[in-house]
């Protein structure tokens, strides 16, 4: 199983950036809240990107080529 | 026979049949079922998809016997949550019938795993009211029967499956439209084995070999397969289904020219699969 690295401190706007989620052809990444919002109509407070389903990946490599922030890395 | 009918169902009809599970008196008096309501119509949502898969991708992980343990807590814990079941195609034209407040709603899975904005995700009852109050940014689509009904035939064109959603059983909330490269709760199902996240429709798909001829080596129906379950033999020139896969969703059948595939109960088939 591959596993996924994304360093948080260079993926800087996974709120609005989203290009792994874009092309992975097979739905590794997650835009995910990182804390439960407060109340259900307040927005969560940041997201990050988890590689979530890292059982999916099949190593393309599309990620890592087209992360703007070369955030991600994968290790066999 | 399904296990949710058997408890949930009068006059034996299938649970989402049944026209007192469309009730919203069943969300307003049970504080139970009003609290995952709030979690999947809020914000809490995308919090409420990460850590649901997060605590499913732990317990799969997890050595024996803790994980088969774990998994069916989790398999029963499912039936409180929200979660679903597919259902073909003419069925869910039925529960459009027999629901209330038809309002399309962006698809979370898409957005949180694609980064993709979509309007795919059909609901009924208290969501019309709850929705727009939580969420004013999220556009809408509020729909009358036909116009519901025209858009499940264009998503089921498009090779998205229907599966009829819960809200703490039995209480028929929403129709989602899955792919399975964005569906967190068949991914669940599929990769960390929570079955009742998305359980398999009542019906099993079935191929007339006299009908079939294989398309003439492209089988037309094996590519709206999502589960892997029609193989080609090109000895016979035909395509059989593997009835433990298979996952009862029709999409097959309406890829075939020549109407060779069709649905049957799942409970009428010899061999017992898991539902």
């Amino acid at each position: 199983m591959a596993k996924i690295k994304v360093n948080y401190k260079k993926c800087t706007n996974p709120e609005e950036c989203l290009k792994c989620l874009n092309v992975c052809p097979t739905g590794v990444f997650m835009k995910a809240p990182v804390s439960k919002p407060k109340s259900p109509s307040t927005k969560p407070k940041a997201y990050k990107i988890v590689p979530i389903y890292n059982e999916l990946c099949n190593t393309c490599g599309l990620c890592v080529n087209n992360c703007p922030f070369k955030a991600i890395t994968i290790k066999m | 026979m399904c296990d949710i009918c058997e408890k949930h169902s009068k006059n034996s009809v299938k649970w989402y049949l049944d026209a007192e599970n469309y009730n919203d008196d069943l969300v307003w008096k049970d504080k139970a079922r009003y609290k995952v309501t709030i979690d999947v119509t809020g914000y809490n949502l995308e919090y409420y998809i990460f850590s649901t898969t997060k605590k499913a991708k732990f317990v799969h992980k997890l050595p024996e016997p803790f994980k088969s343990i774990l998994i069916a807590i989790a398999n029963r814990k499912a039936y409180n949550l929200h979660a679903g079941q597919v259902v073909p195609l003419e069925d869910a034209l039925k529960i459009v019938d027999l629901a209330h407040n038809h309002i399309v709603i962006p698809c979370y899975c898409r957005r949180l795993l694609g980064g993709k904005e979509e309007l795919s995700c059909l609901n009924f009852g208290v969501v019309r009211d709850l929705w727009p109050k939580y969420k004013p940014d999220d556009q809408v689509l509020e729909l009358t029967r036909n116009e519901t009904k025209k858009m499940l035939h264009e998503w089921g064109q498009k090779g998205y499956i229907h599966a009829v959603f819960w809200t703490k059983t039995p209480y028929v909330m929403a129709i989602c439209n899955c792919e399975k490269k964005y569906c967190t709760a068949m991914k669940n199902r599929l990769l960390f084995n929570i079955r009742n996240s998305f359980k398999k429709s009542h019906y099993v798909a079935r191929v007339n070999e006299e009908l079939c001829d294989g398309c003439g080596g492209k089988p037309k129906c094996m590519p709206r397969c999502q589960f892997n379950a029609i193989k080609y033999t090109a000895k016979k020139n035909v395509v059989t289904i593997d009835v433990e896969k298979c996952f009862g969703c029709g999409l097959c059948r309406e890829a075939c020219d020549r109407n060779a595939i069709t649905l049957v109960n799942r409970e009428e088939i010899e061999i017992k699969t898991m539902w």
